[in-house]
């Protein structure tokens, strides 16, 4: 479980999370959502230990960051293939290419990422994040950009590795795939937890 | 008398000055940049204040500062190097090294963060981000050598006070323009002119299509 307690983080004098307590809980998939400015990507990113709060206490098995999905992930200029493999190459990690047949960049493994339209660069991100094979999965807006047949396949993905009792925790803003995925789904609203339910509980108490 | 070849030496000379002064400012501002911009003390503000100051220096300033220095009386007068090519090489670096160092600090504090950031999670070292921000957009590197020459070949007034205009020898195309224009022989100027701005459109456009292919 992580457990963040009373956790606030302050940027340039402007309240970004405002006091959050709550337990994540262990190989299950937590969804954050809520509106833009809300707090998501931050309170992502204090999950992953990327960032470190102004103030509170976060509980956590993580001894240093995780590779993790970033919501606008650094691109290199060069070929798909060598956005793949840099940084395991950097990190002389063994080479898995599973992924990127799995997204089907293959076809255009030698393109220059200049020319790649938005939905094929997410699913390039995608596929170097998944190569990493982690145990937790932090993914910020992993579905933007993706056209429906890619987001079916990115949600089948995830729900697959859902199956191996993966901690996930992402940010998402449709609530049609919340449903699919989380067990649980927090709302943050204006740095605040708004609902912290069990999914079909969520539902039930955000509609009414 | 003025002769093609005198017309040639000017212009052997423009670009061997230049790109001599503009690949020397191009590393050494780069490893320059990279100290300041990466790590934290306590003057770093002032010194990229203090360099972004320098970037509107007036050529003859520059060229004055050199040549006090390296002035037979001045501190650096034992390197004899005043009326040489060198000596205009070291004020055309001191005119582009502060340009070439602020737009790399402003490129480096920009994306640097972003970088630490995302790629640490990866498990980069401060060596790979490094290495990795410099070979990702390449192209900004090629934009800021070519500002970098196209201020050398174009600045008139320090390679002037420091290389001395001496014929074949540390006379430079400006130079040329300003002397033969004021002799009255306008038709060389218009030439070398007309040289200097083709130089500089092939540059602007190079900028252009490095810069549409980083967008």
């Amino acid at each position: 479980m992580i457990k963040l307690t009373n956790i606030s983080f302050i940027k340039s004098q402007n309240i970004i999370l405002n006091d959050i307590s709550c337990d994540i809980p262990h190989n299950k998939t937590t969804v954050i959502m809520g509106k833009n400015g809300s707090g998501k990507t931050t309170f992502l990113k204090i999950l992953n230990k990327i960032i470190q709060p102004s103030s509170g206490n976060l509980q956590t098995n993580l001894e240093k960051p995780i590779p993790m999905l970033f919501q606008s992930p650094i691109i290199f200029e060069n070929t798909v293939e060598y956005n793949y493999l840099v940084l395991h190459k950097i990190k002389k990690n063994e080479i898995n290419k599973n992924w990127f047949e799995v997204f089907d960049l293959e076809k255009i493994k030698y393109q220059n990422v200049n020319t790649l339209s938005g939905g094929e660069k997410q699913k390039l991100f995608l596929s170097r994040f998944m190569s990493y094979n982690q145990k937790n999965l932090f993914l910020d807006e992993p579905n933007q950009n993706l056209d429906l047949e890619s987001e079916k396949l990115f949600v089948d993905l995830l729900l697959q590795e859902k199956q191996k009792n993966k901690t996930i925790v992402l940010t998402l803003h449709d609530f049609e795939i919340a449903k699919k995925l989380a067990d649980f789904i927090i709302y943050l609203d204006k740095g605040k937890i708004h609902l912290f339910e069990e999914t079909s509980l969520f539902f039930n108490k955000f509609n009414s | 008398m003025l002769t093609y070849e005198k017309i040639f030496d000017a212009i052997f000379i423009s670009l061997q000055v230049s790109v001599i002064s503009t690949i020397l400012s191009f590393f050494l501002s780069i490893i320059f940049s990279y100290i300041i911009a990466i790590n934290n003390f306590t003057l770093k503000r002032t010194i990229i204040a203090f360099i972004g100051s320098l970037t509107s220096i007036p050529p003859v300033c520059a060229g004055l500062i050199v040549y006090l220095l390296i002035s037979r009386s001045g501190p650096l007068g034992w390197m004899e190097i005043l009326y040489t090519p060198s000596a205009m090489i070291i004020a055309q670096f001191l005119i582009i090294f502060p340009i070439m160092t602020t737009l790399f600090v402003n490129y480096i504090q920009d994306e640097y963060p972003r970088f630490s950031e995302e790629l640490t999670s990866y498990g980069a070292s401060k060596r790979d981000l490094i290495y990795l921000l410099i070979k990702n957009k390449r192209t900004i590197y090629m934009t800021v050598l070519l500002i970098g020459f196209g201020r050398a070949i174009s600045e008139y007034g320090a390679a002037a006070i420091v290389g001395g205009s001496i014929d074949q020898v540390t006379r430079n195309m400006t130079s040329m323009i300003a002397l033969e224009t004021s002799k009255g022989n306008v038709l060389t100027g218009v030439i070398l002119g007309i040289v200097l701005i083709l130089l500089s459109l092939i540059i602007s456009f190079i900028i252009n299509i490095l810069k549409k292919k980083n967008d």
